[in-house]
């Protein structure tokens, strides 16, 4: 009885959810987990995997949820009452088939049922956006939610409207500013602390935590502290300071002033995360090293230059490439210094990108095209210093 | 493994030695310069959550001159709508954090444990997915989620926080698995248990201390996450802290309530802060432990 109840319900889930999403949203992209349900239920009655069959189950009922509010809570009724049925159908079925304690079958239902999530995710997720992002950045489309029929090709054309766009390259410009200015910066002030903090001082632990603290907090937090108090001309801190000490206040977030400002408070989050590698690069060097040093008379500062440094060629790669990474896609900051209206003083790819998407003011035009461009052209910025990195520097000169 | 600390004899108790202390103040300086920048401004923060808006503009948050003003917080949860968002990214956290555990966990346990076709091919997709940048993905994403017009917006983006922890999640666990003693399986089917079966009884609870870091690291990335939640919970109705202090301080400018904008600010800030003060040794042996390969 319960076999054949959850049998049923294998089968008329997913076509419930077929039927259902065609009448109320018609046939689109969102008909993925309805096909995938389909496709389950008819994998789940070829191969007889009870596994199989909750899973078609699982995307039929998620399908059904994205369609209709109330429908979802009366399906969220039946889903419980159906999987209970399909729990105890299982049951039943591995007791009807001995064969199936066979460990090698078993673990073939299991490889396939651990991994289809985690595969699903990664097509969904990644897979498809990513290919489909490269195409739309040759086409030109109405809008971003256009269905693939009203594309139509432009070729290089939407690359070179970007690189004609004077935000765009103003964009690209701050990006380098922050990448090479705010990289040099960052990394030889995370150097600085790993190295001061791996020399023997007390409270090193309770010094790592409080430098590393401002990369775990909310960033948006983090920036309206800064540009709410550090950087008020009120009543902010460095004002105040300049005030005690009689100079002028200074507008920190003028446009002359508030790219630095922004490179600044991105700073002090950022140094926390670097100095933790480079820590771990420098605890990896044997001790007996700085012992001959020592010995030999080299004092703390010959001892970091002569051997620390030359010896952290590989965490240095680690720490440019999450920089560059860490540039390419920045954006919060720059949201958080210029909330309303884009401003060319901080503007980056990333708010490029968002605004040529997402356009806020009325009389511009979305640009899917234009938009999945931008991000071809930062992907292959990142691939581009990725291998130049490993090209230039090599780990494995030296062994630890 | 990774995550084993560096066992050190243990420590005697030493007499402080000024020599050597003395050629470390270099250090100690510039170490103490930056703390006390910090803590400044956090205590500044704190003070003037509690202080008045003029009190604020003349500068005087630490004097109190009118009392302590908690009220701050009440406006600020309330009338500012500070509580929604502040759930709303807890519903994102929690549910993304427990449903990201229950995919990966076991396709990671796979992955490092058994040999088939796809394998290497996961694998690797994993990590190239780990560094896909969000702008690559966010404009296909939002033309599938706009065509379910009538999904309930949570959901569609607790599901993306969910994938999106995923590829990191399950790379994170890989090693873990790895190092497990083969004993245990063999034992477990000698002793008639189905192999899910003893992944779910004996191999899952085993990596328990690696769920309970990568589970931290997920909470802070869904809890601070910002560029999506732009994009996909932008809506007063739906958006999670990160947003929505953006959107109370862009309505400043018309409140002028800076007290209560200083407690939102404390309050986004308080949790991850606490996570922090409890776990920080945690956290800081995953960041060089888990997150970076070598």
């Amino acid at each position: 009885m319960i076999l054949t109840v959850s049998g049923i319900i294998a089968i008329l889930m997913p076509v419930l959810a077929c039927i259902l999403q065609i009448v109320f949203a018609g046939f689109s992209l969102g008909c993925i987990p309805s096909v995938g349900a389909a496709v389950f239920a008819v994998l789940a009655f070829w191969r007889k995997g009870p596994t199989l069959a909750i899973v078609s189950v699982l995307l039929a009922f998620v399908q059904i949820c994205t369609l209709n509010i109330v429908l979802t809570v009366i399906i969220a009724v039946i889903g419980a009452v159906a999987s209970i049925f399909l729990m105890l159908g299982c049951e039943k079925w591995r007791e009807a088939h001995p064969e199936l304690t066979d460990p090698k079958a078993a673990t073939k239902h299991m490889i396939i049922g651990f991994i289809l999530p985690c595969a699903i995710s990664l097509l969904v997720m990644y897979a498809y956006p990513v290919v489909r992002t490269f195409f739309m950045s040759f086409f030109d489309m109405p809008n971003i939610t256009a269905p693939v029929s009203e594309w139509t090709f432009a070729g290089l054309g939407k690359y070179v409207k970007i690189f004609s766009s004077q935000s765009f390259i103003r964009s690209l410009q701050n990006m380098l500013m922050i990448w090479f200015v705010g990289g040099i910066i960052t990394l030889a002030l995370a150097l600085l602390f790993a190295v001061i903090l791996t020399s023997g001082i007390r409270f090193k632990k309770f010094f790592r935590a409080a430098i590393y603290m401002p990369n775990v907090i909310s960033a948006v937090a983090l920036a309206t502290m800064w540009i709410q108090y550090i950087f008020n001309q009120q009543y902010g801190m460095l004002n105040s300071i300049i005030k005690f000490f009689n100079g002028t206040p200074i507008n920190w977030l003028a446009t002359d002033m508030k790219f630095w400002a922004m490179l600044g408070s991105f700073i002090f989050g950022a140094v926390g995360y670097y100095m933790l590698i480079f820590i771990s690069g420098i605890e990896k060097i044997p001790a007996d090293l700085y012992e001959a040093a020592t010995i030999d008379g080299a004092n703390k500062a010959q001892q970091a230059f002569k051997i620390t440094f030359p010896l952290l060629k590989g965490v240095t790669k680690t720490n440019l490439t999450f920089w560059t990474i860490n540039t390419a896609t920045f954006y919060l900051w720059s949201k958080m210094f210029s909330p309303v209206d884009t401003e060319a003083s901080v503007i980056v790819p990333v708010m490029y990108l968002y605004d040529t998407a997402f356009p806020s003011k009325g009389n511009m035009r979305a640009d899917a095209g234009a938009a999945a461009a931008v991000g071809i052209v930062l992907a292959i910025i990142i691939l581009a210093v990725y291998l130049v990195m490993n090209k230039l520097i090599k780990d494995d000169d030296v062994e630890l | 493994m990774a995550f084993g600390k560096n066992e050190k004899l243990p420590k005697v108790h030493q007499k402080i030695n000024w020599k050597k202390e003395a050629t470390l103040l270099p250090g100690y300086i510039i170490i103490l310069v930056w703390l006390v920048f910090t803590a400044a401004f956090l205590l500044w923060i704190l003070a003037a959550s509690f202080s008045t808006t003029p009190e604020i503009m003349q500068g005087q948050v630490f004097k109190f001159e009118t009392g302590f003003h908690p009220e701050n917080y009440a406006v600020a949860w309330s009338q500012q709508n500070v509580a929604r968002y502040f759930g709303n990214s807890l519903l994102y956290s929690i549910t993304g954090c427990i449903v990201t555990i229950l995919i990966s966990a076991p396709a990671s346990y796979v992955l490092s444990r058994y040999k088939f076709i796809c394998n290497k091919i996961l694998k690797s997709s994993l990590i190239i997915a780990m560094s896909v940048p969000a702008v690559m993905i966010v404009l296909p994403i939002y033309a599938i989620t706009a065509s379910w017009r009538n999904a309930p917006d949570r959901l569609i983006f607790t599901v993306l926080m969910i994938f999106f922890r995923v590829p990191y999640t399950t790379v994170f666990l890989l090693n873990f698995f790895q190092t497990l003693s083969k004993s245990y399986e063999e034992a477990a089917a000698i002793d008639g248990c189905s192999p899910a079966g003893t992944f779910w009884r004996i191999m899952f609870p085993l990596v328990q201390p690696a769920l309970v870091t990568v589970t931290i690291f997920n909470f802070l990335g869904i809890w601070n996450e910002f560029f999506m939640a732009l994009i996909f919970a932008n809506s007063q109705e739906i958006a999670p802290v990160g947003v929505g202090l953006l959107q109370i301080v862009n309505s400043m400018k018309y409140t002028g309530q800076y007290g209560a904008l200083f407690a939102a600010v404390i309050i986004v800030f308080l949790p991850t802060f606490l996570l922090y003060i409890f776990l920080s040794e945690k956290i800081i042996a995953g960041v060089t432990g888990g997150g970076v390969k070598g």
